[in-house]
């Protein structure tokens, strides 16, 4: 890769780092304090004298045991961690393409020697990958807080250090199943990711609102005009949460080359380039576009889900700790989308 | 584009928007190392001519901009061409060293010294918020972003828009001192055509999306003449069929398109009074005025 090359996409995600500071730093830091804080309300649930005699019993509890077996437990719990990050990122994309239109900053951004493919990519890298590891970092921070805090009060009170590396395990395995959950995810919504960055790049205003609307709207229509739920079952499977925990680091590459994953990347990319196209002010109707490509991708999904027949509002718990599909009670392993 | 002295080349340009019609059959050609006015009424069609140069707008017809096509490669263009936006357009929010930054970054043609050295003679302070700024430092930082880039064309639409006449005149000095050269070509749209009139090689006079006039100031001096004339040779000035007359105390302005009858000459004019050449600001109004759907580029 030439420096020209590293220079312009140092250029374009310090860009967006500059511009989404909310998202990427402040929001996680308000998290982290919160989180803090609510240990130490935790702490002082117990009185001061209990607290030495809580810290040794966890600590030798710790000793010796497999304490990274309970990550798992850890990476459920920051599912809502994962779900102000998807909020967020949500934002993000939705006005990553509308919002210098409105100021009209683009006439800047564009006179600049930087393609649209460039530009769109750009965004969606970031929200793909530089945001995951940012939340990430932050959850490194908590676990080295945790980790530091515990062993200065276990030494302030005499208490033995056994275990401390038990818990270091615990953590790292937790923040390394978190953040392969993290990345799992926005993986997994590409599609709404694509979705979101068209809308952007064309709508005249209120992009994440008309892409919600037209979603809900399509797949309301479907089922009256064709009693059949493709989109929607989409719709449920891209959002539920279980899709992206993952609770064994095995799993994470068997779930990126799922069926579903991948069907995610194809229809994704279909949308990402029609976000380009879109957003190409030479080439002019990014109403048409956007309509064009929401017709083809609706297709797709649609014959897809005639193809593969399978059930509406599937939900496949893929947890360690449910391990059964809701549809019809069965308890046979069923579509996950 | 084979001639390597032609900077821009535009063959019949249309672009409408709904029913509007922007821009219609235009055509223009401007030699390397002019400095172009674009010039014409609100809603002529200016704003929409440079952003189809800049690869900002779709446009039906032929564009050539030092060898390339807005519409298929604007990121290779952008490396070759400067573009100023008609309204503050730089990114509100972000400080003057980030957007500084960012162009060292994506442009492989900027010199930060040269920015930071233009900076410097301004009272812009680069670690303010660009919506910090006033619409003339504004102004300035995109100038010295702009002149720090070394390219071969540099389109200013309304550049000085708004700003107050010490900005302008600045404006306008830095850009003939710092950027100007015999290869770099310039094209300037604005309405204050008396300000950058003493600047202009050639003029482009739009109207209703037609190009009206598109010459050489040296060709719009021998094609066009004005004169004063006296009461007592009003009729024989009328006989010669000038573009406008203008009444003033006690005597009237004549003007005059020597191309418009193959009789008419200089010394035939010179018999009315004395022969001058017009200022851009009373052609255009004289031009705009009467002429209604003339072919343009006949002096090209």
């Amino acid at each position: 890769m030439s420096h020209r090359v590293v220079m312009l996409w140092r250029g374009l995600l310090l860009r967006e780092v500059r511009e989404n500071k909310t998202l990427l730093l402040y929001t996680p830091a308000i998290l982290l304090v919160v989180g803090s804080l609510a240990a130490l309300q935790i702490v002082s649930l117990f009185a001061p004298e209990e607290r030495g005699g809580l810290l040794s019993l966890i600590l030798g509890g710790l000793d010796g045991s497999d304490a990274a077996a309970f990550a798992p437990l850890f990476t459920t719990v920051s599912g809502l961690y994962l779900m102000v990050m998807m909020g967020g990122a949500a934002f993000y994309l939705a006005g990553s393409l509308y919002s210098d239109r409105r100021d009209q900053s683009y006439l800047f951004w564009q006179s600049m020697p930087v393609s649209d493919t460039q530009t769109v990519v750009a965004k969606l890298v970031f929200a793909l990958i530089v945001v995951p590891l940012a939340y990430a970092f932050a959850l490194v921070l908590a676990a080295l807080l945790v980790l530091l805090s515990t062993a200065l009060y276990a030494l302030s009170l005499d208490i033995p250090l056994q275990g401390i590396a038990e818990l270091a395990d615990f953590l790292a395995a937790s923040v390394g199943l978190t953040t392969l959950s993290a990345m799992l995810a926005m993986c997994w919504l590409l599609p709404g990711m694509g979705w979101l960055l068209l809308f952007s790049a064309a709508v005249p205003r209120a992009p994440l609102l008309w892409a919600l609307s037209t979603l809900i709207a399509l797949s309301l229509l479907e089922g009256v005009l064709l009693g059949s739920g493709a989109i929607d079952a989409w719709i449920g499977s891209r959002s539920s949460p279980w899709q992206y925990l993952v609770f064994d680091r095995a799993d994470a590459a068997e779930r990126l080359l799922s069926y579903d994953m991948l069907a995610g990347f194809l229809l994704g990319a279909l949308l990402v380039a029609g976000a380009i196209r879109a957003r190409s002010f030479a080439k002019g109707a990014p109403l048409r576009v956007l309509a064009g490509v929401v017709a083809v991708v609706l297709l797709l999904v649609i014959a897809e889900g005639r193809v593969t027949q399978r059930a509406v509002n599937t939900l496949q718990f893929a947890n360690p700790f449910f391990d059964f599909d809701l549809s019809e009670g069965a308890l046979s392993p069923g579509g996950r989308r | 584009m084979d001639d390597p002295n032609i900077a821009i080349n535009v063959t019949q340009l249309s672009k409408a928007f709904g029913k509007f019609v922007a821009l219609k059959n235009i055509d223009l050609t401007i030699p390397r190392g002019a400095i172009c006015g674009i010039i014409g009424p609100n809603g002529a069609g200016k704003t929409t001519l440079l952003r189809a140069l800049a690869g900002l707008c779709d446009v039906e017809g032929q564009l050539d901009i030092v060898g390339h096509d807005p519409r298929s490669n604007r990121a290779r263009l952008m490396e070759d061409v400067c573009f100023i936006a008609d309204v503050g357009v730089l990114p509100a929010n972000l400080r003057v060293v980030d957007v500084i930054d960012y162009v060292e970054d994506v442009h492989p043609k900027f010199d930060r010294a040269k920015a930071m050295d233009f900076i410097t003679t301004t009272d812009i302070d680069v670690k303010k918020r660009i919506k910090g700024l006033s619409k003339g430092m504004v102004t300035q930082l995109h100038l010295a972003l702009v002149m720090a880039i070394d390219v071969s064309v540099l389109i200013l639409d309304e550049p000085t828009l708004g700003l107050d006449i010490l900005y302008r005149k600045d404006f306008y000095d830095r850009l003939l001192t710092h950027f100007h050269d015999s290869r770099r070509t310039i094209l300037i749209s604005t309405h204050q055509v008396e300000e950058i009139e003493s600047l202009l090689t050639h003029l482009v006079f739009l109207k209703k999306g037609r190009a009206v006039l598109d010459a050489s100031m040296d060709s719009i001096a021998s094609r066009f003449c004005e004169v004063v004339v006296a009461p007592e040779h009003f009729s024989a000035a009328d006989a010669l069929l000038p573009i406008a007359v203008r009444e003033m105390p006690g005597a009237a302005r004549y003007l005059f398109d020597t191309s418009s009858t193959a009789e008419l000459t200089r010394e035939q004019l010179a018999q009315l009074g004395e022969p001058r050449t017009p200022a851009v600001a009373d052609l255009f109004v004289a031009l705009l005025s009467s002429v209604t759907n003339k072919p343009a580029g006949a002096l090209a």
